[in-house]
């Protein structure tokens, strides 16, 4: 108890010295920062946006997971997906943090985005797909899946019981009501799988696809970027439920691992073979040049991490030590690659003769990464300890009658509703019916979506909560 | 039955005041709700265009310096300096090995613009008339347009921006100057191309070509004539022909983005 008090003191203290970073660069603008003009011999983007990268790729890969061995209905594989939620929500939490750190107007940002986002900027799918919708869904799916644990914990003599019969919106614990809530866990995740399939594919495209740029370099990093976010989301799930991580999940981060190191290998290689100067200039970097050393150790540490993986795989005996070290090496080489991916080509693969430039974070980008994280770690801590808790069984008071017809209604309405919204939304956002170089007809456009997505996804709030008897 | 007939006339009526009422009243909000940057344009269409002859051109940075002074950008401050985060809307690309100097080097005005498809709440967007501009109430500061240009020719401000003395009155009245936290870019002296084109409409005439090649500072200040602006649309312009010559070569042609700043040199 000592310790898990420390723990989170720490995770406090870091999020202080974080806020005050965060505050000096609001008071004296991102000159605080070692970002600069691309061509001047800087970077625009940074630490921010690789944070954002790894954040946001590692989320959606373990959410991803989730609904994965929901949707194949893997039981051995429930406790894992009970805590990718919560890894989940975090990591999307965290990613966001990392966005609006970087944004030079965030408060603008807030009110142009919902009003005047543009769905031709890829930007507009991360802002919607990736932190709006995948994270109101996860957060629905986390509530919703944790009322049985919620209701036993009001029903049991312990703390705040008025708070648990609160969270628990009525669970009954009937054998219908457990039918329904498997069957909203299945949907669901088969509902929000392409939405985060989506987000994660658009994020690769972020990092990876650049004007200028052969083609073939473009989709390749997009694809890295895929799969090695899936690495590090599975990593970080196997430690997440350390105990009840199973041999598959160990199986699954060494596959990930290995194709990733081809992925990088291959890409390199294609780099120095290629006519591009500025691709080779790029590659050469990488190799010998100035990001050599986080290069190779990247290449190092997957490596390695791929090798104790496939050691435990074949072993089939999973220690808790030696996850927490794969989680730590896949995090650190996987944040290496986001970072090479955005500074080094930034730096020293464009296109015009421009000097190279070099990109070193200052303390207050440091700090402010280092607060998020603890952010994000006490917010899965939270999240985990609250919701993640089903030891304790609910006893139902008594079975109650079925009344289908109310529920159905609502849900469809929602469902229909919440589709045609999204449908209205995108086009709306789009400038469907304007010339390209005005404004949408309708100003709000991303709102709707959003509002529609959101909806959507609150048909499972409605097919679950709406009472099983009709009064 | 004659009843009948009148209540479903009435109906009728109703139903036809209704969506005549709904349909004016969508009509007037899309009108109100779609703010134009830009004035659609009468009569032809124009796409404007620069030529830049690199054989005329002295690198005495004129341009540099005129494009600084029209359009308000700050100087470099020690600094900015020591962090070398300048902003220069007209740039010298440094030599590439093998070309003996330096390319003077404003935004490239892409017919398919990068930066335009990037921008996640249109700030940046490309005009009627093919100017990339840029609306800095709007910009975000995310800095994704500055990533998508294969030009590097976007400027972020890093800081508020500072003249000599603090003085505001050096400024050109014409050009807003930018705040912290966006970013900001060359407009091809939007503002003199609209007094142009305001002043020929008031005056009833045809807007020459003559009074058109010299429009933006860097043309004007450029002591070689070596920038020549135009209306790359109008085949009897000189930017149009120039265009069409033989040593006429764009930059990043592989980019895809059909650059409407043109360079003028003997060797391509």
């Amino acid at each position: 108890m000592k310790r898990a008090r420390a723990v989170i003191v720490f995770l406090l203290a870091l999020v202080a010295v974080g806020s005050y970073a965060l505050a000096q660069q609001c008071i004296q603008g991102d000159a605080v920062t070692d970002l600069n003009t691309i061509g001047a011999g800087g970077a625009v983007w940074g630490l921010y946006v690789a944070g954002d990268g790894f954040f946001a790729s590692a989320a959606l890969a373990s959410l991803v997971v989730a609904c994965v061995i929901r949707v194949l209905r893997l039981r051995e594989m429930e406790p894992v997906a009970w805590i990718a939620l919560p890894l989940g929500i975090a990591g999307l939490l965290a990613s966001l943090g990392c966005v609006l750190a970087d944004l030079g107007r965030p408060m603008p940002a807030m009110v142009n985005l919902p009003l005047v986002g543009r769905p031709r900027s890829p930007f507009f799918g991360t802002f919607t797909l990736v932190a709006g919708a995948s994270l109101f869904a996860g957060a629905i799916h986390l509530a919703l899946a944790s009322r049985p644990g919620w209701a036993a914990r009001a029903q049991a003599a312990g703390r705040w019981p008025w708070l648990w019969r609160t969270l628990a919106c009525g669970w009954p614990g009937t054998a219908s009501a457990e039918r329904r809530r498997e069957r909203v866990d299945f949907w669901l995740s088969l509902a929000v799988l392409p939405v985060l399939l989506g987000g994660l594919v658009i994020l690769g495209a972020v990092f990876g696809v650049r004007a200028g740029r052969p083609a073939w370099q473009g989709h390749f990093e997009v694809v890295t970027f895929v799969v090695s976010g899936g690495a590090a989301g599975c990593s970080l799930l196997a430690l997440a439920a350390h105990a009840r991580a199973s041999v598959f999940m160990a199986r699954m981060v060494a596959v990930l691992t290995g194709l990733t190191v081809l992925l990088v290998v291959s890409a390199e290689i294609l780099a120095l073979r290629t006519p591009y100067p500025s691709v080779q200039r790029y590659a050469h970097a990488l190799l010998q040049g100035p990001w050599s050393g986080l290069f190779w150790t990247e290449l190092v540490l997957l490596f390695l991490a791929g090798a104790i993986a496939l050691a435990m795989s074949w072993r089939k005996t999973i220690s808790p030590v030696w996850t927490a070290t794969i989680a730590a090496l896949l995090c650190a080489a996987v944040s290496f690659q986001r970072f090479l991916l955005l500074v080094a080509w930034q730096t020293h693969g464009l296109g015009l003769p421009w000097p190279a430039g070099a990109y070193h974070p200052t303390w207050i980008e440091w700090a402010v990464l280092t607060g998020v994280t603890a952010a994000a770690v006490l917010a899965f801590l939270l999240l985990s300890k609250t919701c993640a808790a089903q030891t304790m069984r609910f006893e139902p008071a008594a079975p109650a009658a079925t009344g289908r017809r109310l529920r159905s209604l609502v849900t469809a309405a929602c469902l229909v509703l919440g589709l045609a919204l999204a449908g209205v939304g995108l086009a709306l956002s789009a400038g469907f019916a304007s010339a390209p170089f005005l404004d949408p007809i309708f100003p709000g456009g991303p709102l709707v979506f959003l509002a529609g997505l959101f909806m959507t996804a609150s048909s499972a709030i409605a097919y679950e909560l709406i009472p099983e008897r009709l009064r | 039955m004659k009843r009948d007939d009148e209540a479903s006339d009435s109906r009728r009526t109703l139903l036809a005041g209704l969506a005549a009422s709904a349909a004016s009243a969508i009509v007037g909000c899309s009108r109100a709700a779609a703010r134009s940057p830009e004035p659609a344009p009468r009569g032809p269409r124009r796409k404007w265009g620069l030529v830049i002859d690199l054989d005329r051109c002295s690198r005495c940075a004129g341009c540099v310096v005129a494009c600084q002074q029209e359009n308000n950008v700050p100087p470099l401050g020690p600094e900015a300096a020591a962090r070398t985060r300048p902003i220069h809307w007209m740039d010298f690309l440094p030599p590439a090995p093998g070309n003996s100097a330096a390319t003077p080097i404003p935004c490239m005005h892409c017919e398919d613009p990068p930066c335009v498809k990037v921008c996640p709440v249109g700030a940046t967007y490309q005009s009627p008339e093919g100017i990339t501009a840029q609306i800095w109430e709007r910009c975000i500061g995310c800095r994704y347009c500055m990533v998508a240009c294969p030009y590097a020719r976007r400027y972020f401000n890093w800081s508020e921006p500072r003249w000599p003395g603090d003085d505001p009155s050096s400024l050109n009245p014409d050009v807003v100057p930018r705040p912290r936290g966006v970013v900001e870019k060359c407009t091809l002296c939007h503002h003199r191309i609209r007094a142009a084109v305001e002043r020929a409409r008031v005056d009833e005439e045809a807007l020459n070509d003559e009074a058109l090649r010299w429009l933006p500072a860097c043309a004007q200040s450029c002591p070689t004539r070596a920038i020549t602006f135009g209306d790359l649309a109008d085949p009897e312009s000189e930017v149009a022909r120039l265009a069409a010559s033989p040593r006429a070569t764009r930059l990043l042609p592989q980019a895809g983005t059909r650059p409407k700043v043109i360079y003028l040199r003997e060797t391509k």
